[in-house]
């Protein structure tokens, strides 16, 4: 395999690969020694984990199969192709003025949120293979300190969520403790000298909620 | 038929407005009723805490002896923790043991409005905005509108009896509501003159000493304060983490507070950053080594763009 290959899946990896890259890594994957390409694949996910100081899980899931034996159980999928084909041709006549544009993005939105809610029907497999990577979250709380799995997130695979792997983000939680260090000492000064009485104090709680 | 409502009507607004001129007179008043009352009243109850995303509930419970003032603000949620004032003095205990033990230099005379009303109403607006019930008590609505944008503002639900403190809610400049303080179960009781004036007089007598010391030095200025604050504490070695120590400067117009921390740069120091925490923000500035390397944290109720600003100047 070429570097120009795996500079390629290096581009994918980072969300930056370009349609063509796209089209001849999958063909890459499906030559004879196309095996090598899906093993350095892995690898990259493996090392970009350990990089980012994230890695703390038993095993690495793989879905490959699973996707295969849905792919397999898809019924038509040349018809949907043919419907999708249809949708996009409408799509693109009319897609002329920015308006249309966010109006075509808007819909697709709306499609997703319409199909999401029952993915164990009848779904193509694209859509389901959607539904279940949801099951990888973060699960960092959106202001701060205020509520308590600070710095926790959780990934998981699919329906493998619950052997899925914790992380936790250290330096993160240490910050976290810092401040509410600055916090308890602001708030005890303006207990005893402000307005309010002791009632400041009771700002500290959600400051204190993980120790 | 119309004809009969309308002075009927007009009788009914009288008579409720009668007693509620009669009593309360101005928003002024109200406050200076407030703020001796926070002082010489004992009062207790259930206290619950909202911001955005977050309910706690804590029990308050305020004494006045002839040693002084003493609170107790107990957790009764989470981790049985509580807060022990005794005068200047803070206690954290937790289970029952004590964990942190704070002495609080330098009472803010201004934090009882004492002398400084006047002051007050050259930063904020003070309006009555009605009447209303909290904790099935009547109160009196006082609202503190800040005059700029450098300070938040207050909307006080104060005890049409006592003038004691049932509700809270702060504002941002745009009143839009950051975060509320209300008694969902309070009782109160009045101290004997006596006790209370002692207490009084000692307290105001200790802050006005320290807070006029500090202000005569010129060298304890901020590079950029808003208008209206002075320095009423400076503390040098604050511990705030186990082996972070910091000096900290504590400035007050008299109803909003805001403190600034400066410590030498350190791997572990906290990253430059902005958080809020209903009406707190916390903004932390490093200053790089070529520039006697320093850590500037300003934590306070003032709006986000304050903080901002104050830390920047450095």
């Amino acid at each position: 395999m070429s570097d120009n290959i795996h500079q390629s899946l290096s581009h994918l990896m980072d969300n930056e690969a370009d349609e063509l890259e796209l089209r001849r890594l999958l063909k890459a994957c499906d030559e004879p020694d196309g095996n090598g390409l899906a093993d350095t694949w892995h690898r990259y996910h493996l090392v970009r984990s350990v990089l980012h100081k994230e890695f703390e899980q038993e095993h690495l899931v793989d879905i490959a199969d699973r996707i295969s034996v849905a792919l397999e159980q898809e019924p038509e999928p040349a018809k949907r192709r043919r419907l999708f084909e249809a949708w996009r041709l409408k799509a693109s006549e009319i897609s002329d003025t920015w308006m249309a544009k966010g109006a075509i993005a808007a819909s697709v939105a709306a499609a997703v949120v319409m199909l999401l809610p029952n993915p164990s029907q009848d779904l193509p497999v694209a859509q389901k293979l959607t539904v279940q990577s949801t099951g990888y979250q973060q699960t960092l709380p959106a202001r701060g300190l205020q509520q308590s799995p600070i710095g926790v997130q959780r990934v998981s695979a699919g329906a493998n969520a619950a052997e899925g792997y914790r992380l936790i983000d250290n330096q993160r939680l240490r910050q976290e403790q810092l401040i509410r260090g600055y916090l308890l000492q602001h708030s005890e000064y303006v207990a005893t000298n402000g307005t309010h009485g002791m009632m400041p104090m009771a700002r500290v709680s959600g400051y204190q909620t993980l120790d | 038929m119309i004809r009969k409502v309308i002075p009927a009507v007009s009788l009914i607004s009288v008579l409720m407005l009668s007693p509620f001129v009669h009593a309360a007179d101005s928003a002024d008043q109200w406050l200076q009723r407030f703020t001796e009352a926070m002082h010489s009243y004992e009062y207790s109850g259930v206290l619950v805490y909202s911001r955005e995303g977050q309910l706690d509930a804590v029990e308050l419970s305020h004494n006045v002896s002839e040693q002084g003032e003493q609170a107790r603000l107990s957790y009764l949620d989470g981790l049985p923790r509580e807060f022990v004032q005794d005068g200047g003095q803070i206690t954290q205990k937790i289970s029952g043991e004590i964990v942190a033990n704070d002495r609080i230099q330098g009472r803010n005379p201004s934090g009882r409005f004492s002398g400084g009303l006047e002051q007050i109403k050259r930063y904020y607006q003070l309006q009555l905005k009605g009447q209303g019930r909290v904790v099935d008590r009547p109160a009196v609505i006082v609202e503190i509108i800040p005059r700029d944008n450098q300070r938040l503002g207050y909307r006080l639900w104060l005890d049409k009896e006592s003038a004691l403190l049932l509700k809270s809610v702060t504002l941002d400049p745009l009143a839009r509501e950051l975060e509320t303080f209300q008694f969902t179960s309070f009782s109160f009781e009045a101290k004997s003159e006596s006790d209370a004036n002692i207490s009084s007089e000692s307290m105001s007598h200790q802050g006005s000493l320290v807070s006029s010391s500090v202000n005569r030095d010129p060298s304890k200025t901020l590079p950029w304060t808003p208008e209206g604050f002075e320095l009423f504490m400076e503390n040098q070695s604050v511990e705030v983490s186990d082996n972070h120590l910091a000096n900290m400067h504590s400035w007050s117009d008299g109803v909003s507070t805001f403190s600034v921390f400066v410590e030498p740069l350190r791997a572990d120091s906290l990253k430059e950053g902005q958080h809020q925490y209903g009406a707190t923000v916390v903004v932390v500035r490093s200053i790089p080594e070529q520039n006697q390397g320093r850590v500037i944290t300003v934590v306070g109720e003032i709006p986000l763009h304050t903080a901002q600003k104050i830390a920047a100047a450095f």
